[in-house]
Protein backbone atom coordinates (compact mmCIF):
# COMPACT_ATOMS: atom_id res chain seq x y z
CA UNK A 1 0.00 0.00 0.00
CA UNK A 2 1.71 3.27 -0.95
CA UNK A 3 1.62 6.22 1.16
CA UNK A 4 1.26 9.48 0.35
CA UNK A 5 4.36 11.74 1.17
CA UNK A 6 4.12 14.53 3.21
CA UNK A 7 4.46 17.84 2.60
CA UNK A 8 7.83 18.16 4.05
CA UNK A 9 9.02 15.39 1.76
CA UNK A 10 7.81 17.88 -1.51
CA UNK A 11 10.09 20.48 0.14
CA UNK A 12 12.72 18.20 0.09
CA UNK A 13 12.18 17.53 -3.50
CA UNK A 14 10.90 21.20 -4.63
CA UNK A 15 14.61 22.21 -6.05
CA UNK A 16 14.83 19.44 -8.16
CA UNK A 17 11.28 19.62 -9.47
CA UNK A 18 12.50 22.31 -12.72
CA UNK A 19 15.23 19.14 -13.52
CA UNK A 20 13.40 16.23 -13.34
CA UNK A 21 10.85 17.60 -15.08
CA UNK A 22 13.17 18.24 -18.33
CA UNK A 23 14.93 14.97 -17.96
CA UNK A 24 17.93 17.06 -17.24
CA UNK A 25 18.93 15.37 -13.67
CA UNK A 26 21.86 12.32 -13.35
CA UNK A 27 20.28 8.64 -12.77
CA UNK A 28 20.92 8.35 -9.26
CA UNK A 29 18.78 11.90 -8.55
CA UNK A 30 16.17 10.91 -11.24
CA UNK A 31 15.74 7.26 -9.44
CA UNK A 32 15.08 9.19 -6.33
CA UNK A 33 12.85 11.67 -7.76
CA UNK A 34 10.70 9.68 -9.34
CA UNK A 35 10.09 7.12 -6.39
CA UNK A 36 8.40 10.75 -4.28
CA UNK A 37 6.44 11.79 -7.63
CA UNK A 38 5.12 8.10 -7.81
CA UNK A 39 3.67 8.12 -5.10
CA UNK A 40 2.67 12.14 -4.72
CA UNK A 41 -0.33 13.45 -6.80
CA UNK A 42 0.71 16.63 -5.92
CA UNK A 43 4.62 16.82 -7.48
CA UNK A 44 3.11 14.33 -10.15
CA UNK A 45 0.52 18.09 -10.65
CA UNK A 46 3.72 20.02 -10.62
CA UNK A 47 5.24 18.27 -13.30
CA UNK A 48 2.57 17.85 -15.69
CA UNK A 49 2.47 21.91 -15.27
CA UNK A 50 6.35 22.28 -15.25
CA UNK A 51 6.71 20.42 -18.85
CA UNK A 52 3.50 22.18 -20.03
CA UNK A 53 5.34 25.26 -19.01
CA UNK A 54 8.42 24.65 -20.66
CA UNK A 55 7.23 23.66 -24.06
CA UNK A 56 4.98 26.97 -24.01
CA UNK A 57 8.30 28.91 -23.04
CA UNK A 58 9.97 27.68 -25.81
CA UNK A 59 7.63 28.94 -28.38
CA UNK A 60 8.84 31.76 -31.03
CA UNK A 61 7.72 35.33 -30.19
CA UNK A 62 4.38 36.91 -32.24
CA UNK B 1 34.66 38.73 -29.75
CA UNK B 2 37.46 40.91 -30.13
CA UNK B 3 37.53 43.26 -26.76
CA UNK B 4 36.55 46.82 -27.28
CA UNK B 5 38.24 49.73 -26.78
CA UNK B 6 35.91 51.74 -23.49
CA UNK B 7 35.89 55.19 -25.26
CA UNK B 8 35.99 54.38 -29.31
CA UNK B 9 32.73 55.10 -30.47
CA UNK B 10 33.65 53.87 -33.77
CA UNK B 11 33.51 50.54 -32.33
CA UNK B 12 30.57 50.83 -29.75
CA UNK B 13 28.07 51.63 -32.57
CA UNK B 14 28.49 48.80 -34.76
CA UNK B 15 28.04 46.44 -31.63
CA UNK B 16 24.96 48.14 -30.35
CA UNK B 17 23.55 47.87 -33.73
CA UNK B 18 24.20 44.25 -33.80
CA UNK B 19 22.14 43.52 -30.51
CA UNK B 20 19.68 46.01 -31.28
CA UNK B 21 17.38 43.40 -32.50
CA UNK B 22 18.08 40.85 -29.66
CA UNK B 23 18.00 44.19 -26.79
CA UNK B 24 14.32 44.75 -28.10
CA UNK B 25 13.31 41.42 -28.37
CA UNK B 26 14.74 41.44 -24.81
CA UNK B 27 12.87 44.34 -23.66
CA UNK B 28 10.07 43.87 -25.23
CA UNK B 29 9.41 39.98 -23.45
CA UNK B 30 9.59 41.96 -20.43
CA UNK B 31 6.86 45.09 -21.22
CA UNK B 32 4.85 43.37 -23.70
CA UNK B 33 4.81 46.88 -25.35
CA UNK B 34 6.29 47.70 -28.95
CA UNK B 35 6.79 51.64 -28.33
CA UNK B 36 8.07 51.06 -24.99
CA UNK B 37 10.61 48.54 -26.07
CA UNK B 38 11.83 51.14 -28.27
CA UNK B 39 12.08 53.98 -25.97
CA UNK B 40 13.84 51.52 -24.12
CA UNK B 41 15.92 50.31 -26.66
CA UNK B 42 17.08 53.88 -27.43
CA UNK B 43 17.45 54.50 -24.02
CA UNK B 44 19.88 51.66 -23.69
CA UNK B 45 21.61 53.44 -26.25
CA UNK B 46 22.20 56.57 -24.88
CA UNK B 47 23.41 54.79 -21.72
CA UNK B 48 25.65 52.89 -23.67
CA UNK B 49 27.64 56.00 -24.86
CA UNK B 50 27.48 57.61 -21.73
CA UNK B 51 28.87 54.99 -19.50
CA UNK B 52 31.11 53.27 -22.09
CA UNK B 53 34.15 54.17 -20.14
CA UNK B 54 32.77 51.82 -17.75
CA UNK B 55 33.20 48.86 -20.15
CA UNK B 56 35.54 46.58 -19.04
CA UNK B 57 37.81 45.49 -22.23
CA UNK B 58 37.49 41.49 -22.04
CA UNK B 59 34.07 41.40 -20.26
CA UNK B 60 31.61 40.09 -23.07
CA UNK B 61 29.79 43.42 -24.57
CA UNK B 62 26.93 41.17 -25.00
CA UNK B 63 26.52 40.39 -20.84
CA UNK B 64 27.55 44.28 -20.80
CA UNK B 65 24.67 45.70 -23.23
CA UNK B 66 22.07 43.34 -20.93
CA UNK B 67 23.54 44.90 -17.85
CA UNK B 68 22.45 47.96 -18.98
CA UNK B 69 19.31 47.12 -21.09
CA UNK B 70 17.63 45.53 -17.33
CA UNK B 71 18.95 48.65 -15.52
CA UNK B 72 16.78 50.41 -17.90
CA UNK B 73 14.36 48.30 -17.78
CA UNK B 74 14.12 48.30 -13.62
CA UNK B 75 13.98 51.96 -14.10
CA UNK B 76 10.80 51.81 -16.31
CA UNK B 77 9.74 49.55 -14.00
CA UNK B 78 9.90 51.33 -10.90
CA UNK B 79 8.68 54.59 -12.72
CA UNK B 80 5.46 52.68 -13.55
CA UNK B 81 4.69 50.94 -10.27
CA UNK B 82 4.94 54.70 -8.51
CA UNK B 83 2.41 55.57 -11.31
CA UNK B 84 0.19 52.78 -10.76
CA UNK B 85 -2.11 52.22 -7.75
CA UNK B 86 -2.45 48.16 -8.83
CA UNK B 87 -1.01 45.88 -7.00
CA UNK B 88 -0.71 41.75 -7.90
CA UNK B 89 -3.04 41.19 -5.16
CA UNK B 90 -5.60 44.05 -7.03
CA UNK B 91 -4.76 42.79 -10.12
CA UNK B 92 -5.67 39.32 -8.89
CA UNK B 93 -9.02 40.47 -7.09
CA UNK B 94 -9.84 42.07 -10.82
CA UNK B 95 -9.49 38.81 -12.51
CA UNK B 96 -7.12 41.01 -14.51
CA UNK B 97 -4.89 37.92 -15.71
CA UNK B 98 -7.89 37.50 -18.24
CA UNK B 99 -9.34 34.32 -16.82
CA UNK B 100 -5.97 32.20 -17.54
CA UNK B 101 -6.79 29.23 -15.61
CA UNK B 102 -10.39 28.96 -18.13
CA UNK B 103 -9.26 29.16 -21.61
CA UNK B 104 -6.51 27.36 -22.18
CA UNK B 105 -7.82 26.20 -25.74
CA UNK B 106 -6.22 28.56 -28.42
CA UNK B 107 -2.56 28.98 -28.59
CA UNK B 108 -2.70 32.50 -29.29
CA UNK B 109 -4.43 32.56 -25.75
CA UNK B 110 -2.20 30.51 -24.21
CA UNK B 111 0.63 32.83 -25.58
CA UNK B 112 -1.47 35.71 -24.33
CA UNK B 113 -2.08 34.00 -21.11
CA UNK B 114 1.88 33.44 -20.09
CA UNK B 115 2.91 36.73 -21.29
CA UNK B 116 0.01 38.30 -18.31
CA UNK B 117 1.48 35.68 -15.92
CA UNK B 118 5.31 36.07 -16.62
CA UNK B 119 4.15 40.17 -16.16
CA UNK B 120 2.69 39.52 -12.51
CA UNK B 121 6.42 37.88 -11.51
CA UNK B 122 8.72 40.22 -9.56
CA UNK B 123 10.83 41.88 -12.09
CA UNK B 124 13.91 39.97 -11.55
CA UNK B 125 12.18 36.75 -11.93
CA UNK B 126 10.87 37.80 -15.07
CA UNK B 127 14.27 38.96 -16.13
CA UNK B 128 15.63 35.64 -15.35
CA UNK B 129 13.43 33.43 -17.10
CA UNK B 130 13.37 36.23 -20.15
CA UNK B 131 17.19 35.90 -20.52
CA UNK B 132 16.91 32.28 -19.99
CA UNK B 133 13.94 30.79 -21.79
CA UNK B 134 13.75 33.63 -24.33
CA UNK B 135 17.24 34.76 -25.36
CA UNK B 136 19.18 31.89 -24.94
CA UNK B 137 21.74 33.12 -21.75
CA UNK B 138 23.60 29.85 -20.13
CA UNK B 139 23.07 30.05 -16.66
CA UNK B 140 26.97 31.00 -16.37
CA UNK B 141 26.45 34.34 -18.57
CA UNK B 142 23.03 35.01 -16.24
CA UNK B 143 25.46 34.75 -13.51
CA UNK B 144 27.61 37.04 -14.80
CA UNK B 145 25.24 39.91 -15.09
CA UNK B 146 23.99 38.89 -11.35
CA UNK B 147 27.30 38.92 -9.63
CA UNK B 148 26.26 34.89 -8.48
CA UNK B 149 27.59 31.72 -9.11
CA UNK B 150 26.42 29.53 -12.25
CA UNK B 151 24.53 27.44 -9.43
CA UNK B 152 22.78 30.41 -7.57
CA UNK B 153 21.43 31.59 -10.78
CA UNK B 154 20.30 28.24 -11.88
CA UNK B 155 18.12 28.29 -8.28
CA UNK B 156 16.38 31.25 -9.13
CA UNK B 157 15.78 30.63 -12.72
CA UNK B 158 14.11 27.20 -11.29
CA UNK B 159 12.37 29.44 -8.72
CA UNK B 160 11.28 31.77 -11.16
CA UNK B 161 9.68 29.09 -12.85
CA UNK B 162 8.03 27.46 -10.02
CA UNK B 163 6.65 31.22 -9.15
CA UNK B 164 5.33 31.33 -12.98
CA UNK B 165 3.83 27.78 -12.64
CA UNK B 166 1.83 28.66 -9.39
CA UNK B 167 0.68 32.03 -11.45
CA UNK B 168 0.01 30.55 -14.03
CA UNK B 169 -2.02 27.39 -13.07
CA UNK B 170 -4.07 29.00 -10.09
ZN1 LIG C 1 5.43 15.68 -3.50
Amino acid sequence: MNITPSSSDCLDVADLLVDYAEHSLPPEQTARMAAHVANCPRCQERVAQLQELGANLKQPSP
Amino acid sequence: MAAVQADDLDQVVPLFERYQGPLFNFLYRLTSDYETSQDLTQTVFERLLKYRASYRPGQPFRAWAYQLARNVHTDHWQRNQKMRTTDVVEVERKGALGGAAFRHTAAVDREQDLHEAMALLPPAQHEILVLHRFQGFSYEEIADMLGCTAGAAKVKAHRALQALRTIYFN
